[in-house]
């Protein structure tokens, strides 16, 4: 057995992930080399050993620090407004009163089914599954409606609920593009990049992220996609950079960032 | 969500989504440091700490090339050599610490299991090279492929070291076993 092939599977003879005849021709090439059966069994039982070795639980105060350090970073970010990352507008104070009263009396009924889950019929069952498609639909007409008002705040506050979902449609996922490759206030065309990476494993959100590369005039957009474009690892975001940066006046640090981006990405 | 594109999430500002990666990691990374340290718990909790500040910190530098857990582990790896770095500085890094009666009174699954107890002696008295690369090798999250771009060598060469680390770490446990037989015979 070659040498480097014998280095290869010192560890696969150890883990028992060789075949009779290559584990034989393992250990012969290390009996060459001095080092016998009974050694690499007592290798073998240290180490299945290092494996049992056990470990503590770390203290609360190690989680503690950890959620501190959030907070002081959150503030450093947001200086002006502490609360503005991680502010949650709730559905409750979005919808107009008529459809709170709908929607309160549709979770009403779905608590009392899910209180008697166990005991209810199949149809039943059918019923409470309906209902919750149904709010969940009543959330996403209400978003939609919310992304086409003139009102930034709403579009904003739209944004912000589309964020909860954990699954988006494929209508929410085209209005948060359309926001992004045509609002007119570059803040919600960051805030809908920041709703459409968490649904970055859609093939389709992906492609519509690339796409908006060539759309986008604000350089802190360009900055925060190309971030992304790094982080998602996406090459098919080369070419958009390629056709961007023919621009002549395109802000220095948007080149820059850009032309790093093609180097990790290429 | 993949970490991948959780840390684009944190590089476009959402800090909080750090959290998501720390409840996942902060085991892995724990122990990794809890063994590296000879179980020094206090030491293994300001490393972890001190990893994630530089996640948040350095953020911009993760390019998204390989995984999160690669990047998260080199942090760590330079975290460990910095912190080892500073010991040996100070002059007082005890590679015995895990033998000392404290510790082994603290976790009394060590008492019941005296192999455990020579085991972790050996560990310590490995260079701490040899013993990361023992303890890399044994997380689950990481391949050798990753450790060998997380230690700047190649992927053959990871797994020569492992072995020879394992050899050596072999040869101190039957030397601690004689000495502890020896010792309870006299």
């Amino acid at each position: 057995m070659k040498r480097q092939n014998l280095k290869d599977k010192l560890l696969d003879l150890l883990h028992g992930n060789l075949s009779p005849e290559e584990e034989e021709e393992v250990l012969t090439g290390l009996e060459k080399s001095g080092i016998s059966r009974q050694d690499i069994e007592a290798m073998d039982a240290v180490d299945k050993l290092i494996e049992k070795t056990p470990v503590p639980e770390p203290s609360d105060r190690m989680d503690k620090r950890f959620h501190t350090m959030i907070e002081e970073e959150k503030r450093k970010a947001f200086p002006g407004n502490p609360d503005m990352e991680t502010k949650k507008i709730s559905f409750a104070s979005l919808i107009a009163p008529g459809l709170k009263i709908a929607a309160g009396i549709a979770l009403f009924l779905l608590g009392w089914f899910a209180s008697g889950w166990f005991g209810v019929s199949p149809a039943q069952k059918t019923q409470i599954a309906n209902l919750t498609g149904e709010v969940r639909q009543l959330k996403e007409t209400l978003v939609l409606t919310m992304m086409q008002q003139s009102s930034t705040v709403e579009r904003i506050k739209a944004v912000n609920m589309a964020i909860e979902f954990d699954t988006a449609d494929s209508r929410i996922i085209e209005s948060l593009l359309s926001l992004l490759n045509h609002d007119s206030n570059d803040n919600i065309r960051l805030l809908a990049l920041d709703a459409l990476i968490r649904y970055s494993s859609v093939p389709e959100v992906r492609e519509g992220l690339v796409e908006s590369i060539g759309n986008q005039k604000s350089p802190l957009v360009q900055l925060r996609l190309t971030e992304i474009m790094l982080a998602l690892n996406e090459k098919s975001a080369v070419p958009e950079f390629q056709k961007v940066l023919q621009n002549a006046n395109l802000n220095f640090r948007v080149r820059g960032k850009m032309n790093e981006a093609i180097v990790v990405l290429l | 969500m993949d970490d991948n594109s959780l840390m684009a999430l944190v590089i476009a500002g959402d800090i909080e989504k750090v959290g998501r990666l720390y409840e996942k990691y902060k085991g892995h990374l724990y122990a990794y440091f809890f063994k590296l340290t000879c179980g020094d718990r206090q030491a293994s909790e300001d490393l972890v700490h001190t990893v994630f500040y530089r996640v948040i910190r350095y953020r911009s530098g993760f390019k998204g090339k390989g995984t999160f857990v690669k990047w998260l582990f080199r942090i760590a790896h330079n975290a460990g050599i910095d912190h080892l770095r500073k010991i040996k500085n100070m002059n007082d890094y005890n590679t015995e610490v895990y033998a000392t009666k404290d510790n082994i009174t603290e976790h009394n699954d060590l008492e019941k299991n005296e192999e455990l107890a020579i085991l972790q002696d050996a560990m310590c008295r490995l260079k701490p090279y040899d013993r990361e690369l023992l303890v890399l090798g044994k997380i689950k999250c990481l391949r050798y492929r990753e450790i060998a771009d997380i230690l700047n060598i190649s992927e053959s060469n990871v797994k020569i070291r492992i072995f020879r680390a394992l050899k050596r770490l072999k040869d101190i446990y039957r030397k601690l076993e004689i000495t502890r037989y020896e010792k309870a015979k006299s």
